[in-house]
């Protein structure tokens, strides 16, 4: 019985300076889960060894730096930005994405352990007291006692004893100090959308045109200002080649809706008689945002030598 | 001479365990900086954000109605708050990321997004005289003004470093402008955002 407990403090102890060899020279990472995001396939308290690895499938369980934490959660994709990882229990995947370096796969996982590795310290400071006070006996009764052991039994003795419990304190030892905690992050998300963003479609404008009597006759162009964004732009066109005879841009003040126009008389026009057109174009106030042209045709004529302006074409 | 494992005497054991107390001690340092493990380091509970209320438990989308304009023209801009509130019972880093959709945000020179934290929206001017104005008062601005893409763009990054405890609020305000210079094309179009918050548990 007591070679099966030396045994297993002795193996105990190997694993600790395996382990401590395995974390201090080849960069495996010996872990504690200590949240809960990666339930139930690692549970609060799991043990875990991580080792490096150079690339990564969906689905790999991995152990990642996160400023000065490690984080244990499953790869949901993999991109040249980086992984996405996201905790089982989590709903969201992880908001940051991780460089593919230094990347530990997870390799063993043993439920609750961590539990008992989290507390070696203080258990590891027990032992070494008991082992010390054993060491500062009297000399005279150690070696009494040992005398009587080694009569009782061949080969267990005190001697052997003692250096079990070493065994198992260096183990602890080993343990405690190359373990880590690993944080299954929790977290949570929530979407915000916004109402709808809605752009204004500037209007053109409808254009009437009405002669007005006289001498010499000359046309009032109106139309209805509805808009506090909006002024006008407009343009006498030639019909025959398009030239722009003259331009302006009418910018309403006050109230709407007011009805708005020009008066056009033959002195807007070069003294030729020929077709014209009245472009309108609405625009928002100082900006560049317009409607399409509003268009009203026009003819000048001599009306007793001097220039009338009427609506619609030269009949 | 071959020495069996049963015949290590007690002081090769100790210097054993001397050696790797000394070779672990080197890292222990290390691991001690980087949160070694203690006896109280578990941690079970929640993470649950709330946005403006809304949300509780996990994930959900709620629509904040006052982050919407209509009739706006270039120049304009509109601002609206989210109050984010860590209902849940573990401390949380809050991060953020938005995604546009609809011609408005995503054409040329189309809404633009900006966020700050820690002060409230306040808006001015009407539709009718188009001269709406938005502004987050002295938040801190955490992204933007820059037009969203139809994929995730972090607002709020997690090393932004903005923690909520237990019952914490934060005051998120988003900017919401459209530029002067925007396409003629984008007259009469819709677009809008979405935002993901996420708060992810401090490490213990």
């Amino acid at each position: 019985m007591k070679k099966i407990g030396r045994g297993v403090v002795v193996g105990l102890g190997s694993l600790g300076i395996a382990l401590a060899i395995a974390v201090l020279f080849f960069d495996v990472k010996a872990l504690v889960v200590t949240s809960g995001s990666m339930a139930p396939e690692l549970p609060i308290g799991s043990f875990i060894i991580a080792v490096p690895v150079d690339g990564v499938q969906v689905g790999d369980i991995v152990s990642v730096e996160r400023g000065s934490s490690m984080i244990t959660h499953r790869v949901v994709a993999v991109s040249e930005q980086g992984l996405t990882l996201k905790g089982d229990a989590n709903a969201a995947v992880d908001q940051v994405l991780y460089s593919p370096e230094q990347i530990y796969r997870l390799a063993i996982d043993i439920p609750f352990v961590g539990y008992v590795v989290s507390y070696l310290p203080s258990l590891l400071l027990f032992i070494l007291l008991l082992g010390l006070g054993w060491k500062i006996l009297p000399r005279k009764e150690v070696d009494q006692v040992a005398v009587v052991r080694q009569q009782q039994t061949s080969s267990i003795g005190g001697k052997h004893l003692l250096g079990a419990l070493f065994a198992l304190a260096l183990a602890f030892g080993a343990t405690t100090f190359a373990v880590n905690a690993t944080q299954a992050f929790f977290t949570d998300t929530g979407t915000m959308t916004s109402g709808s963003f809605e752009s204004h479609s500037v209007l053109a404008v409808s254009l009437t045109c009405t002669d007005v009597p006289g001498t010499p006759e000359y046309v009032e162009v109106r139309w209805d200002h509805t808009d506090l964004r909006y002024e006008y732009d407009w343009e006498i066109v030639r019909v025959s080649d398009s030239g722009v005879e003259k331009s302006g841009t009418l910018t309403p003040t006050g109230s709407v809706p007011q009805e708005v126009g020009l008066d056009l008389v033959g002195a807007d026009f070069p003294s030729e008689f020929t077709d014209w057109k009245l472009q309108v174009t609405t625009r928002i106030l100082d900006g560049t945002w317009e409607s399409t042209a509003s268009v009203t045709n026009l003819h000048t004529a001599d009306q007793s030598g001097q220039s009338a302006v009427r609506c619609g074409f030269t009949p | 001479m071959k020495l069996r494992l049963s015949q290590v005497p007690n002081w090769m054991w100790l210097a054993t365990a001397l050696l790797g107390f000394s070779l672990v001690a080197g890292t222990a340092a290390y691991w001690v900086a980087t949160g070694s493990i203690t006896g109280n380091t578990f941690t079970s509970g929640t993470a649950d954000l709330t946005l403006d209320g809304q949300l509780a438990d996990q994930g959900g989308s709620w629509q904040n109605s006052a982050l919407a304009a209509l009739d706006l023209i270039p120049g304009e801009s509109i601002a609206a708050d989210v109050e984010v509130k860590n209902v849940g019972d573990v401390a949380l880093d809050l991060s953020a990321t938005a995604t546009a959709s609809g011609t408005l945000a995503t054409g040329t020179n189309g809404l633009t997004f900006e966020v700050f934290y820690g002060d409230t929206a306040g808006n001015s001017g009407s539709a009718a005289s188009g001269d709406r104005s938005g502004n987050c008062g002295t938040g801190t601005s955490m992204f933007g003004p820059t037009q969203l893409s139809g994929s995730p763009t972090t607002v709020i990054a997690s090393t932004d470093e903005i923690s909520l405890a237990t019952d914490d609020t934060v005051s998120v305000c988003v900017l919401v402008s459209l530029p002067i210079n925007a396409a003629t094309s984008l007259q009469g179009t819709t677009g809008g955002a979405s935002f993901v918050f996420s708060g992810t548990q401090v490490a213990p």
